[in-house]
């Protein structure tokens, strides 16, 4: 417990650090964000225009899909402020040695690598990913129930262990390869089953994205929970998203054993 | 209790590393079948370091300097071996034994490099959990004894090699740990910023008995600071002992320096060892078993024009080479 409110408080630090260090770019800063809204906004827009000129998804009113990238915004936005590119950050501390140092702070190096990827840019996508979803809910005159809001901060806080645990392995991986380029695509693209709703994949991978690659938690179940349409799968992805998260941890930790450094 | 701040015996580390030919044909085989050479970087080393001590650990590129150093921060397993340093085992215990630990990495830097480094500083208070009056206090301490009052306040992207190695010592130091590795501290450094670190960590030294473990090419870091010192060749130990001794590592061999007033032929130096010769000076080393050097003196002042003449001990540099080759 002690480990773990350590972590966090060294969190804020970074956290604090890294608002003062964009705030010396006000620039690259403020332009950022209004880039990345404007970036944000083309992935509803796209879905708007498959959505109208297409059958669209099976099940789903364009309303729905609307909420439902508001909430992939979102949900991008989140992670991108809390770990920005830490998979980026592992694969240049290990391949020049520099991962070295994580190793001499008196905590867990992987928990000092998640602790150091707070990115204020990130902050872009959050409000354009509110914005839709407020929208999208509006126009869904969709009701709000005693259990939405709790229910909508456990898929979040399952999302973030499962993002927590894909980058963990990640960076297990990188551990071990050092160099790794093409996996973190195969990475990325798997990831991508996520940004779509799973009822419209085949019966297979809709058991995949409530068991070994929970996904579903990202943006699916908080979908389905504004839509008052959860079932109870929901609650098989949530434990499985806590089991890749403890897998992820004990590959990291026997990874670890095996890193070389480089030479001196 | 052991009498050892570090107490490091048998120590081993084996890597297994990827050797590759020449040319095109041999990166397409490496995708087939990879050739694996095992490579002993330390070869069964003990290390024992008393608390206070100033120890040098110098050795040729690629020794295992700082394969050793890496294991006994705890960022490396070993091969084998024991490692007891303040009673931890640095790889298992890694978490609470670095809390009594500073590490520099001469060419790492820790700072952010867009932020000034009181920063970093203040993470590293959060960090090690400093108190944040000690925190005051050893940042003063450390601001006057560096001369880094206003350093600390300007981006890091802004400072010189010289500043920022200084700032890295301050966050290496900042949690007052009783012992401290410093890897190459003044690679790279001008003279008066190499002489005010060393100062500084004679201080530290001095004020804390903080025990320093220093790994450097840089034979003047030995000489003003170590009082100890071990040699690494090959992943073993070739040297363990005292600077003094090192540096009357060949007691019964010295050097004659003579300056001559007026050009002397090369011929006329025969039945002398000659290290170096120009027309007007020269070096001749003197084996005392076979030749007494007060005779040798006598005999040059006889039979040349000496304008002046000295007696040395071998330079450390050549005892060192020579050690590092044998």
């Amino acid at each position: 417990m002690a480990t773990f409110t350590g972590l966090l408080r060294l969190y804020a630090w970074h956290m604090k650090l890294n608002v003062s260090k964009s705030m010396i770019y006000r620039f690259d800063f403020i332009s950022g964000i209004f880039i990345s809204i404007l970036i944000s906004g083309i992935a509803p827009f796209m879905q708007y225009l498959y959505f109208t000129q297409t059958r669209g998804y099976p099940g789903w009113t364009l309303n729905q899909i609307l909420l439902f990238q508001g909430l992939l915004l979102l949900w991008f936005g989140i992670r991108d402020v809390l770990f920005g590119d830490i998979r980026g950050l592992i694969m240049n501390l290990v391949w020049k040695g520099d991962f070295d140092r994580l190793l001499l702070k008196p905590y867990s190096p992987i928990g000092v690598l998640l602790c150091s990827g707070f990115q204020l840019n990130g902050i872009g996508s959050c409000l354009a990913g509110l914005l839709v979803t407020i929208l999208a809910f509006l126009q869904l005159d969709g009701s709000i129930g005693l259990w939405t809001f709790p229910l909508l901060i456990l898929m979040t806080v399952c999302g973030l262990m499962l993002y927590m645990a894909v980058t963990i392995t990640f960076a297990a991986i990188v551990i071990m390869l050092i160099q790794m380029g093409r996996i973190g695509e195969m990475f990325e693209k798997i990831m991508e089953f996520g940004t779509y709703p799973m009822n419209i994949f085949p019966s297979g991978i809709r058991i995949l994205m409530v068991t070994i690659l929970p996904f579903a938690v990202w943006t699916y179940y908080p979908t389905q929970i504004l839509l008052q349409r959860v079932d109870h799968q929901m609650w098989v992805a949530c434990a499985f998203s806590l089991i890749m998260f403890w897998l992820s941890i004990k590959l990291w930790n026997r990874c670890l054993r095996k890193y070389t450094s480089a030479g001196g | 209790m052991n009498e050892y701040i570090i107490d490091v015996r048998g120590l081993e580390k084996t890597f297994t590393k990827v050797t590759k030919q020449e040319g095109f044909l041999s990166s397409l085989r490496m995708l087939f079948s990879r050739q694996y050479d095992l490579v002993h970087s330390v070869a069964g080393i003990d290390l024992q370091v008393r608390k206070g001590e100033i120890r040098g650990l110098i050795g040729p590129n690629g020794a295992g300097k700082s394969t050793i150093i890496k294991i006994m921060s705890g960022i490396l397993h070993p091969t084998g071996g024991t490692v007891d340093i303040m009673g931890y085992t640095p790889w298992l215990d890694r978490e609470r034994f670095v809390r009594h630990l500073g590490v520099l990495f001469g060419q790492k830097s820790q700072l952010w490099w867009d932020l000034p480094p009181i920063d970093t500083f203040s993470l590293n208070k959060e960090m090690y959990k400093i108190p944040h009056d000690e925190y005051t206090k050893r940042v003063e301490y450390f601001k006057e004894l560096l001369q880094i009052g206003d350093v600390v306040h300007q981006p890091v992207r802004t400072l010189s090699l010289g500043e920022r190695m200084k700032c890295e010592l301050v966050c290496a130091l900042l949690h007052d740990p009783p012992l401290i590795f410093l890897d190459e501290p003044t690679i790279g450094l001008d003279i008066v910023s190499k002489e005010t670190i060393r100062q500084f960590i004679k201080q530290m030294n001095r004020d804390k008995q903080t025990t320093f473990i220093i790994t450097t090419h840089d034979l003047t870091d030995l000489e003003n600071l170590c009082d100890q010192v071990t040699i690494i060749n090959k992943g073993s130990v070739v040297f363990d002992e005292s600077m003094s001794r090192l540096s009357t590592f060949f007691a019964n061999r010295k050097i004659i320096d003579v300056k001559f007033k007026h050009a002397v032929n090369e011929e006329h130096l025969a039945p002398y060892t000659i290290i170096s010769y120009t027309p007007l000076s020269v070096q001749i080393e003197i084996n005392l078993a076979e030749k007494d050097i007060k005779q040798v003196v006598y005999d040059i002042f006889d039979r040349f024009p000496v304008l002046d003449i000295n007696i040395e001990n071998i330079p450390i540099e050549d005892v060192i080479k020579h050690i590092y080759q044998s």
